[in-house]
């Protein structure tokens, strides 16, 4: 009994520690935070993002050239890689992913740039946009995959991706080359080309590869790209996008599930 | 004393609405858009997706007119300087329908809090992109059969409305913050109810032609029928 | 980058000669010029409609999973962005990621870690054609000066391996095979100390190193590659002009390292030299605006085993503005004070005599626009009179380039060089040439281009090599991984 207690007071003590260093590396929003921030994103961010975060720092432009994507516009634009349905904000956490694991081929991973300078960034990124103020972004509900895929998953996925035409612009074989990507209709916000998506290479998806990963880009859509959100296509058979999932990961030889 | 402690009340509790509501006299503004421009027969484009059933031409028209009454469709008519604040919600949900591979209607305009309600009745996908400026409003896949969308409006302002995959699909949303506007029918007739008699300044946008305003005054009480013509000279760009 | 090398001369001129018996007539080459030509519109045009939607992740950008243009406008030329990583010593700008994967034991290493530091470049003209105005002329070796095309590829192999050893800790190496200057070897390598005594207070660079890395111009980030001059191997005169960016090459005719061999006009050197080995400091305490740069190196041409009697000095100031919507502008200024880094022929013997640079450099980027120049004046001092009876001690260069992207993929890029040589009265002759490169990217790392020169002196007097090359083309490709 006395061993017992201890236990319990010992993992209270542990959790109680972890709350609050993780509380601690997450500073209080406020203009001290904020001017902390701006002083980080000059440093770092500027360079693409610009120095009044329109997206377009000196070097913004040779990212894309003619072609999206070009760097975010942090005061108007809508955000790709969110956990929030189509057309709404991203949560503070999308963000702070975004900066930790960057964007292939596009964004450095920042993770150099320790957690409370992370979040530092965050608040100064969200002042800039007014919208913050105003929307209270709430993400979907998105579940952990299945420990085991349904017995059909490909097959059920492959079924889905037809079904839901993902091959319009991802091409037959999910190599980006579908008829509306190849035949260069695919706009982004600005107008600029964009093509779809390889998803026969995972170190390419902007939004991430693993399984959850794929399953949030399906329900949110990636907003001012034409990949649209799936969410109410799903609504109350979410298990089958998990088929699609699986469908997606064995495009590009990951280990299937 | 009791009678009147209730009357204070009930003011209170109805609001400086309410009683506006009951004290000024409503008037409704009937008119009709006309344009005294030619009659557009439409621009023809290639359909390269879903042909089958979206055809192999669509014609794309920028400005209809009617060929009888001269009157403009689509256009959006509002009066922004109405005192009456805004009925209470809900109101009934704004469609938006995918048939036939075309947007219908062309032009809906809703006001900030109502639902827009996004329907495919076609056997082809669609996504259904809304966006105003570089900000999506939302962008949904419907599939085939799939059961409506819903969203409500929240910024005020013009939408551009698209399909990724059907490219000449087109439709423009406008959200106001009050309810006194109206879009003009397939005869360019429109009507707007709930006005204060006085001088209003009528807003007329198109999403091709423009905008223009022109000052209106309405009667006390009743309703009063006003024909505008569409200068020919509207700069379409001032959206 | 086509490096060039004065000691391999030589070997240079053998190679010619072997080439020199595939093809010798003008007919012949014109016909293999429009052969190899069309062949590159075929690929390029069968090439780009397969690989549309295919964008690589090649070289150092594997990393940090980036493309090649987060940090080049086109490689090799920098944006605003890689200049800051570059200047932080191969780390994200604004932190110290110490190259971001971490410290890894041996045995978890695997050959993707082994690419995060290794990156190959090849490159070369599959054809390189010259035109002259006087065939074979008299002094010139056989075969040397005549109107021809010759095919030969690759040209230079580079090995790189660059990254960081721990936080604020990087390196550098490159190894280079120059088929044209036939010879392999380190080309640079150096490590560097970043962020010492504070972020971007100083930043360190000890090695084999190229001063003008940050510079506004730097000497090895030219879109129009080096294309060397042919020299007669007995008598060390120039037989080919070479065409570099004159305003960082030698510029005197006749002009000697210590240990007697003749400095080639076009060997880019000093401030602008490929490598030389030495120590800098450099950093921007104030902020962004501003940059200091201070070296000292063991001298031209000087490796291990400094017979110099003196060190040579350098300094550069730099001022920076990069706060304007998709802009950036850089100026900058420097000084190369030589200490016996040289020698002159006074009619017995090789006298040392200080050869010193003083340049400037502005470097203005807008959106599909990168145009940057440079203006150096050398001077030749403490040489000894009887040396400068025949010998003129001022020497200048301009070189201004602009490149374009004039669509997403293809690359146009102008360049205009101009040399006020000095030296040797006898042999010393000015040159002016503007060259234009049309480059096609298949993908973000595999590009074609053709390019062609033009001497804008031919209708001058004269028959000298500066002269007498009348236009080049050149048809190539530049590959990196």
């Amino acid at each position: 009994m006395h061993r017992r207690v201890l236990r319990y007071l010992a993992i209270l003590i542990v959790t109680g520690f972890c709350a609050t260093t993780a509380q601690a590396l997450r500073p209080k929003d406020g203009r001290d935070t904020i001017t902390e921030g701006h002083r980080i994103y000059d440093r770092a961010c500027v360079w693409c993002h610009g120095t009044e975060g329109k997206g377009d720092g000196p070097s913004g432009w040779s990212i894309g050239r003619y072609a999206a994507p070009r760097p975010r516009d942090f005061t108007a634009e809508s955000y790709k890689l969110r956990s929030t349905p189509s057309g709404e904000l991203p949560t503070d956490q999308d963000l702070f992913r975004t900066i930790t694991q960057g964007i292939p081929g596009f964004m450095p991973s920042y993770r150099s740039l320790n957690e409370q300078e992370r979040w530092q960034v965050i608040a100064y990124l969200k002042s800039l946009n007014p919208a913050f103020e105003q929307e209270q972004p709430t993400p979907m509900v998105l579940p952990s995959p299945p420990l085991f895929p349904s017995g059909n998953g490909i097959t059920n996925g492959r079924a889905l991706y037809a079904k839901y035409e993902c091959r319009t612009c991802h091409g037959d074989n999910g190599a980006g080359d579908g008829p509306e990507s190849k035949a260069g209709h695919l706009r982004d916000a600005y107008n600029l080309p964009i093509t779809a998506t390889d998803l026969t290479d995972p170190s390419s998806f902007k939004n991430g590869a693993t399984p959850h990963d794929l399953y949030r880009s399906i329900m949110t859509g990636l907003d001012g790209t034409p990949m649209p959100a799936y969410a109410d296509q799903f609504a109350g058979q979410e298990e089958a996008a998990w088929d699609l999932v699986w469908y997606l990961q064995s495009l590009s030889g990951q280990p299937g599930r | 004393m009791k009678p009147i402690l209730l009357t204070v009340t009930l003011c209170v509790m109805l609001g400086p609405s309410a009683l506006l509501r009951a004290e000024s006299p409503m008037s409704t503004l009937v008119g009709r858009i006309t344009y005294p421009g030619p009659i557009e027969s439409g621009q023809v484009v290639a359909v390269t997706r879903d042909s089958s059933f979206c055809g192999t031409t669509t014609a794309i028209h920028t400005v209809t007119v009617n060929a009888k009454t001269r009157g403009l469709q689509g256009a959006v008519v509002s009066i922004d300087d109405n005192t009456v604040p805004a009925a209470d919600f809900p109101r009934r949900p704004l469609v938006l329908t995918n048939t036939r591979c075309a947007f219908s209607p062309r032009i809906v305009a809703g006001e900030v809090g109502q639902q827009l309600e996004i329907r495919n009745d076609d056997p082809v996908m669609h996504n259904t992109h809304i966006s105003m400026g570089p900000r999506t409003f939302v962008n949904v896949a419907m599939i085939p059969a799939s059961r409506p969308v819903e969203k409500p409006l929240k910024q005020p302002g013009i939408y551009l409305v698209q399909c990724d995959a059907h490219k000449f699909m087109r439709a423009t949303m406008v959200a106001f913050t009050h309810p006194f506007f109206s879009v003009t029918d397939d005869t360019g007739a429109f009507q707007i109810a709930q006005l204060t008699p006085g001088e209003h300044l009528v807003t007329v946008w198109h999403d091709t032609l423009g905008t223009f305003q022109q000052r209106v005054t309405i009667p006390a009480r009743g309703e009063v029928t006003i024909t505008i013509e569409y200068p020919a000279h509207v700069d379409a760009n001032k959206k | 980058m086509g490096r060039h090398r004065v000691p391999v001369r030589r070997n240079r001129v053998a190679i010619e000669r072997e080439k020199d018996t595939d093809l010798r007539t003008h007919s012949i080459g014109a016909t293999i010029v429009q052969t190899v030509a069309g062949l590159f519109v075929v690929i390029s045009g069968t090439y780009d409609m397969s690989v549309q939607t295919a964008e690589a992740i090649p070289a150092f950008a594997r990393k940090y999973a980036l493309n090649c243009t987060t940090c080049h406008t086109a490689p090799p030329q920098l944006n605003t962005f890689g200049e800051r990583f570059l200047e932080n010593g191969y780390q994200l700008p604004g932190t110290e990621d110490g190259g971001i994967t971490g410290k890894k034991n041996l045995g978890d290493l695997s050959l993707d870690d082994f690419a995060h530091y290794t990156g190959v470049r090849l490159r070369g003209n599959v054809l390189r054609a010259h035109n002259f105005k006087q065939q074979n002329p008299p002094g010139a070796e056989s075969g040397t000066v005549q109107n021809k095309s010759e095919l030969g590829f690759p040209e230079v192999f580079s090995l790189f391996t660059a990254g960081t050893l721990s936080k604020d800790m990087g390196f550098f190496a490159e190894m280079e095979s120059n088929l044209e200057e036939g010879a392999t070897g380190i080309e640079r390598a150096f490590i560097t100390f970043n962020n010492v005594g504070g972020e971007n207070i100083a930043n360190i660079r000890i090695g084999k190193l190229d001063p003008s890395a940050v510079f506004s111009f730097s000497t090895l980030r030219q879109q129009l590659e080096f294309i060397g001059e042919s020299t007669n191997s007995s008598t060390d005169a120039v037989q080919r002009a070479g065409l570099f960016p004159l305003a960082t090459a030698a510029k005197f005719y006749g002009l000697r390292d210590r240990s007697g061999t003749v400095i080639s006009p076009y060997a880019p050197s000093l401030y602008n030299a490929v490598a030389e080995t030495g120590v800098e400091v450099r950093g921007r305490p104030f902020g962004d605006w501003f940059m200091y740069q201070v070296g000292v190196l063991n001298g031209s041409n000087e490796g291990f085993g400094d017979s110099n009697k003196g060190k040579d000095f350098y300094g550069a100031i730099r001022l920076d503005y990069a706060r304007s919507a998709n802009f950036s502008a850089s100026l900058s200024g420097f000084a190369y004070l030589g200490n016996s880094n040289a020698t002159v022929f006074d009619g017995t013997r090789n006298v040392d005599a200080n050869w010193n640079r003083y340049g400037a450099a502005a470097h203005l980027r807008y959106k599909m626009l990168d145009l940057h120049g440079m203006y150096t004046l050398d001077r030749i001092t403490h040489a000894p009179t009887a040396a400068l009876s025949n010998f003129d001690t001022t020497a200048s260069g301009v070189t201004v380039a602009l490149d374009a992207y004039v669509t997403n993929r293809t690359l146009l890029s102008l360049r205009y060089d101009n040399m006020d040589a000095g030296g040797d009265l006898t042999q010393r002759t000015s040159q002016t040439f503007a060259g234009m490169q049309i480059k096609h990217y298949l993908r973000s790392n595999v590009a074609l281009y053709a390019r062609h020169d033009l001497n804008l002196r031919r209708a001058e007097e004269g028959n000298a090599a500066a002269r007498n090359l009348r236009h080049a083309v050149f048809v190539g490709i530049d590959i990196s991984y």
